[in-house]
Formats: C-alpha cells, structure tokens, sequence
C-alpha cells in the first residue's frame, strides 16, 4: 500500500483524509439538523451543539494537515476524457477545499461570537479572537447557509464519482476507496521506460 | 405633530374655544444617546431568569404634565435587534420558533388610552403588534423626572412594565410569559 500518490493513484494517507473529512463533514451537518430540532429538555439539547464545536475544531486539524499534505503530493491524473469536465472536476474540487475552510472559520467565529472562549471536548478553552463580537447577527447565518452550499457541492462530487463508476466504468470512485486496480495504461509504460 | 404644524394646531384649538392653552409637547426617544432600553426577562427552568434587550427601536411620545391623560406614545422596535448575550440563541430566538424576524422584522406599539393611577403612575394602554400579531397591550408606566438637561434640551422619562403571553403571538415555542420593562428619555422636540 502506497503511502504517497502517484500520477495514477491516491495514497492511503490522501485516503484516509479525504475519508474522515467527507465523514465529519457530513456528520456535522447531520448532527446540526438533528439538534436544532431537539426539545428545550432533550438531554442532548446542549451537549450536542458542544459536540459538533469540538468536533469542528478536531476538523480543523485534520484539514490543515491534508492542505500541507497536498501541497508535498501530485495529484492524480484525471481519468475522464473530457477536458472540460476534467476543468470543471477540478475546480470542484478546489471549491470543496475553500468551502471546508471557509466553514470551519466561521463555525469558530460562530462559536466564540460572544467573546467567550470555545470547549474542546471539555479539555481545551479555544479563546475568542477580539472583535468577535462584531460579528453578531451575521456568523451563524454565514455557516448555515455554506454548510448548505457545501452539501450541495459534496453531493454534485459525489454523484459524478458515481457515474465514473457505474456509467464509465473506470476507476476514479474505487481508487479513492482502495487505491484501485487500474493496470499500467500506455502512458504510465511509455512515463516508466523513459 | 410637527414642528411647522404646532402654531396651526393651537390656533385651531383656540378657534375651538377649547380653554387650555397647554399644548402636550413631542418628544424623541433617546435612541442615539442610548437613554432609553427596552429589556426582557424569561424565566429559566424556574430557576432563575434570563435578560436581554432589543438593541435597536426608535420612538416618540407628546406629554402634557398638566394633562397626562392626554398623551401618547409609539415605539417601533427592530426585532432582529434581540440580545441576550449569547449569539446561538439570539439566532435561535430571531428564527421562525420565537420572533420569526425574517417575515415580520418590526413590532410595534401605539398607545391608545392613558389612565392616571396615581401621582407619578399611569397604565398606558395600546396596541402592541409582534410577530405579525396585533393585541391590546397594557403598560405600567412610572414617571421617573424631567427639566432641563445641563446641555440645553427639556427631557422626560419613563419607565414602563408589563408581560405578555407569547402564545398570544403565535410564538412556536412557549417557555412562559416575558416581562418587559422599558426605560425610556425624551427629549423635546
């Protein structure tokens, strides 16, 4: 199992990023669904928002560290065969990233709007930074609605990994999940007996 | 009533034969210079209460000391505005379960009837319209003092309670009546 991606392949690392984030992502937006519609005596109604914080910021750690990984990988070569929706693929990606990031900002934004610092599983105080509270009446309507955007977005990404596995039939889906099985194409043999 | 209007109206009222001379006086909130709040107080799990404020309203009333009966008042208040110290759940308290700000950004209250209780005491009745709704609303209101501020204005102040059953409001969540108490300075137009 390869650590690092290949021109061809994603590496169990890039993998396993890619996984936890799609994961927690979508967890929290599920998890922020689930509470708000919560009775005011539901014994999760304040334990569940400080979940989705803590984990948010656990998050955030793990999407730094898959930017820095990023950065010291190539990425793999599209295998569809339009350059136009490989442009498009591209850039969806890349919107993925900004989003993330623009989420995970304003989510602790969100959660330090009042100038209080934030828990992190009861264990870490992350304070506010000053101003904080300037931004009032704006920040949570900021995260809902890009956690909405990015649901959106995720979904588009997904259903095009699904159609490059079940309509092209090539690989893109199952070499995020296992590395896949593609056998050397004639490029990659012409890339290894230069 | 307007500035440009006042010499009009008394000289109506003269022609009326009316005997007073007195005209009530306008006042303007004092908004800008923040002497004026408009609080709310919720009650906790019937442990303790819950403050908070509407940041942003605007307002005017007339008062005739010689004549109190005769005044009036109407506030305008943002309800978007609302602040209880913590921005969940003032987000919480804007959206569609409490306030439900996005279709009905205003509420707002216009005196109908003031009756004098007391020396310094009035209940000020009106109609008070929140979340869309309109009921008659009755203030209990105290006069606090007024003159000459040291800056060159006349000021008089209030201070008004009452509580409201929010499920007269169609509120969607229901944790009890709010008291609201409203500190309110005017400053003569």
């Amino acid at each position: 199992m390869s650590l690092l991606n290949t021109k061809r392949t994603f590496g169990w690392v890039a993998r396993a990023l890619h996984w936890i984030v799609a994961v927690a992502t979508i967890g929290l937006f599920l998890l922020a669904i689930w509470y708000r519609s919560l009775d005011y005596g539901h014994p999760w109604y304040t334990a569940a928002p400080e979940l989705h914080i803590s984990i948010g910021f656990a998050l955030i750690l793990v999407i730094l560290f898959r930017l820095i990984w990023l950065l010291f990988n190539v990425k793999p070569e599209h295998l569809g065969h339009n350059a136009v929706i490989n442009r498009m693929a591209g850039l969806m990606h890349w919107a993925l990233h900004l989003l993330l990031i623009a989420l995970v900002i304003t989510g602790y934004l969100y959660a330090t709007a009042d100038g209080r610092s934030a828990s992190v599983f009861g264990v870490i105080e992350i304070p506010a930074l000053p101003g904080a509270k300037s931004l009032k009446g704006t920040i949570g309507w900021l995260h809902e609605y890009l956690s909405y955007g990015i649901i959106i977005f995720a979904s588009v990404h997904g259903f095009a990994a699904l159609k490059h596995h079940f309509v092209d039939r090539d690989d893109t889906l199952r070499r995020m999940v296992s590395g896949g099985r593609t056998p050397l194409t004639e490029h990659d043999q012409q890339e290894t007996t230069q | 009533m307007t500035m440009t209007l006042r010499p009009l109206a008394m000289g109506i009222a003269l022609v009326m034969g009316m005997t007073s001379a007195v005209q009530a006086d306008d006042y303007a909130i004092d908004v800008k210079g923040a002497h004026a709040s408009i609080n709310f107080t919720a009650n906790h799990l019937g442990f303790s209460f819950v403050t908070g404020r509407f940041d942003d309203f605007d307002g005017s009333f007339t008062f005739d000391p010689e004549n109190p009966e005769a005044s009036s008042v109407s506030v305008e208040i943002d309800t978007g505005s609302v602040n209880s110290n913590h921005e969940a759940r003032d987000k919480h308290l804007r959206n569609d379960d409490f306030l439900n700000v996005d279709a009905h950004p205003k509420a707002t209250f216009e005196s109908t009837k003031v009756e004098v209780t007391g020396e310094k005491t009035a209940k000020i009745t009106g109609d008070f319209t929140l979340n869309g709704v309109t009921n008659p609303l009755t203030l209990d209101v105290e006069y606090i003092g007024g003159g000459d501020d040291p800056w060159g204005n006349y000021r008089q102040g209030f201070v008004g309670t009452t509580s409201i059953d929010v499920s007269d409001y169609n509120f969607k969540k229901d944790y009890g009546n709010i008291d609201l108490t409203l500190h309110v300075e005017g400053i003569r137009k």
